[in-house]
């Protein structure tokens, strides 16, 4: 699954560390998921766009779509 | 830093204190095995400061986020399965007495053992997904 997590936090000028504060996870876990390293689960994955303010297919792309 | 990291750093550092006392517990008991009393004291590290690492391995997982989680099963089945292959190989080895350890073997050996692998997928699992 493909995500553009790096690119939307990067505009929002957080670092990985902040973003994880604000989903109340680790720093190791944003930085898996912008590596593409590990798929959020669905509550997260919610969590993260809310965030944004972006829907979730606008943060997350399926890679064979 | 997120809430979820101080419960999981919390825990992290309950279960090393909880480790420092049961390890040194659990090889003095192993010590006096021989003595009067033995199954008494042999007990003891399992009532005390064992049960206290359970329960505190146990909130490590729980207040971790996803992937903690997800890192702690890879870990918990890599030392699983680990032992159980150890534990096929010795209970095939020939041995005088059929479902004795080998000599040279004790329990606390594949104590010690699931521990070491315990840390090793722990290591394993940091580094997948660092």
């Amino acid at each position: 699954m493909k995500n553009r997590l790096r690119e939307l936090r990067e505009a929002c000028g957080w670092t990985q560390s902040e973003l994880a504060e604000l989903l109340d996870v680790s720093r190791q876990t944003v930085h898996s998921i912008e590596k593409g390293k590990y798929a959020p689960s669905l509550p997260l994955a919610f969590k993260i766009s809310r965030i944004f303010e972006r829907a979730i297919e606008d943060v997350f792309s399926d890679e064979d779509a | 830093m997120p809430a979820s990291q101080q419960r999981a750093r919390r825990d992290r550092r309950r279960l090393l204190i909880a480790a420092a006392i049961y390890v040194p517990a659990l090889l003095a008991a192993d010590a006096y095995a021989d003595t009067s009393g033995a199954g008494i004291l042999a007990f003891m590290p399992a009532l005390g400061a064992g049960l206290a690492m359970m329960l505190f391995a146990v909130a490590a997982v729980r207040h971790g986020d996803e992937l903690q989680r997800l890192v702690h099963l890879e870990a918990l089945a890599f030392a699983f399965v680990g032992l159980a292959v150890v534990c096929l190989v010795l209970a095939i080895l020939p041995t005088p007495a059929g479902g004795e350890l080998p000599e040279g073997i004790r329990w606390i050996h594949l104590w010690i053992l699931l521990s070491t692998l315990w840390c090793v997928g722990l290591g394993a699992a940091h580094w997948r997904h660092r």
